[in-house]
């Protein structure tokens, strides 16, 4: 059974993006367009894996990680920050929330499928 | 290769984000400047320069990543709403939009126009702006006399709560290993007790000893602990580590590292 990435970001282009490339490596992938959307989902996706903006509206990407991190369910998701920041301030914020790891837009994509995979066992 | 609808999509977004924008700074113009219309207006810019990077619209990305910064400024409350900063920010909105019409029509912009603007918008971050810290991770170099030969690498890491708690797996890293060459794997089971209640679930009491033969040298081996160039994985402080040590032919080269 393929791995189910969970992509939350508030840009639909940046969703049709990740959709097309991950789909194309074989992932299924549900989206969220909102860090709202995005623990909504999570609740019910049991994703083996999320991707997750920073800047959104309603809910922004540390808070979707410290609610996954604090949930009752799937705690230990692999949870990667996608961003066009790399600061080191914003990346150490993201560690002590409790991401795994840190993907700069625009991403490559042979990159991210080789990044998921390993922390999927894909 | 671009996809051309997904592109379609990214204009027919963008179209949505300049109204959004638009009338985020009419709003700020009519004296409604709360932190919640500033965030909208800095996350319309920040979500076109996101999305255009990905189709590598440079000068999309260039200028909307000086306003975007202005606007962070702005939101951070290091910036004042005032007429100056106004005026600036709506002109800003304008060239924001003239560069996506030429970014869809796939013509140079009007730098005439655009360079103006730019100056405007960087006048608001002077010198002071500091330069963002790459995260890097450096391991130690070994020197080694003579031409590359093969040689067998043991590879020891104990990861503890913090790597479990985000997400990662010592399997996955012992097979990433094991697509490297022939391993051995032994785990060091001395940190158990025989009171089994007292093991915390979400705690880490393991050491894995791998040995990886027939390696030219270890840029693959951090490759693994390390990620690729666009991917960090996160390294624990100093308190918390999971310290990973690995040795060549009986050097040792210690990585401190996520794992």
């Amino acid at each position: 059974m393929s791995a189910h990435i969970l992509a939350i970001d508030d840009s639909r282009t940046i969703r049709a993006l990740l959709t097309s490339t991950l789909e194309a490596a074989g992932f299924a992938v549900t989206t969220a367009v909102d860090g709202v959307d995005g623990v909504e989902k999570f609740q019910s996706a049991n994703a083996d894996l999320v991707i997750t903006d920073v800047n959104m509206p309603n809910k922004d990407g540390f808070g979707v990680i410290n609610d996954i991190r604090s949930g009752a369910v799937n705690r230990a998701v692999p949870v990667l920050v996608l961003t066009t920041e790399s600061g080191a301030a914003l990346k150490n914020r993201a560690r002590q929330a409790g991401a795994t790891g840190w993907i700069v837009k625009p991403f490559d994509d042979d990159a991210l499928v080789s990044v998921i995979k390993r922390l999927t066992g894909a | 290769m671009i996809d051309s609808a997904i592109l379609e999509a990214f204009f027919e977004e963008c179209e949505d984000l300049l109204v959004a924008l638009s009338d985020g700074l009419a709003d700020m113009r009519d004296g409604n400047a709360d932190s919640e219309t500033v965030n909208a207006v800095f996350r319309s810019v920040h979500s076109i320069k996101g999305a255009a990077g990905a189709f590598n619209l440079d000068e999309l990305v260039g200028f909307a990543h000086t306003f975007e910064t202005v606007l962070d400024e702005l939101r951070a409350n290091r910036l004042s709403t005032d007429d100056t900063l106004l005026r600036v920010l709506q002109r800003a909105g304008d060239i924001l939009a003239d560069l996506v019409d030429a970014a869809r029509d796939q013509v140079p912009a009007d730098r005439a126009q655009v360079d103006p603007a730019l100056s405007e918008l960087q006048s608001f971050l002077g010198t002071s702006v500091a330069e963002e810290e790459e995260f890097v991770f450096e391991a130690l170099t070994l020197s080694m006399d003579g031409p590359e030969r093969l040689g067998s690498y043991l590879i020891q890491f104990q990861p503890g709560r913090a790597f479990y708690a985000t997400g990662n797996d010592p399997a996955l890293l012992i097979s990433a290993l094991q697509d490297l060459g022939p391993v051995q794997v032994h785990a060091e089971t001395s940190g158990l007790t025989d009171d089994l209640t007292s093991l915390q679930w979400d705690e880490g009491y393991l050491t894995w000893k791998v040995e990886l033969a027939d390696q030219k040298n270890d840029l693959a081996i951090r490759d693994v602990f390390q990620g690729t160039s666009i991917f960090d994985l996160f390294r624990n402080d100093e308190a918390s580590a999971s310290a990973c040590s690995v040795y060549w032919n009986g050097l040792a080269a210690r990585f401190l590292c996520q794992a």
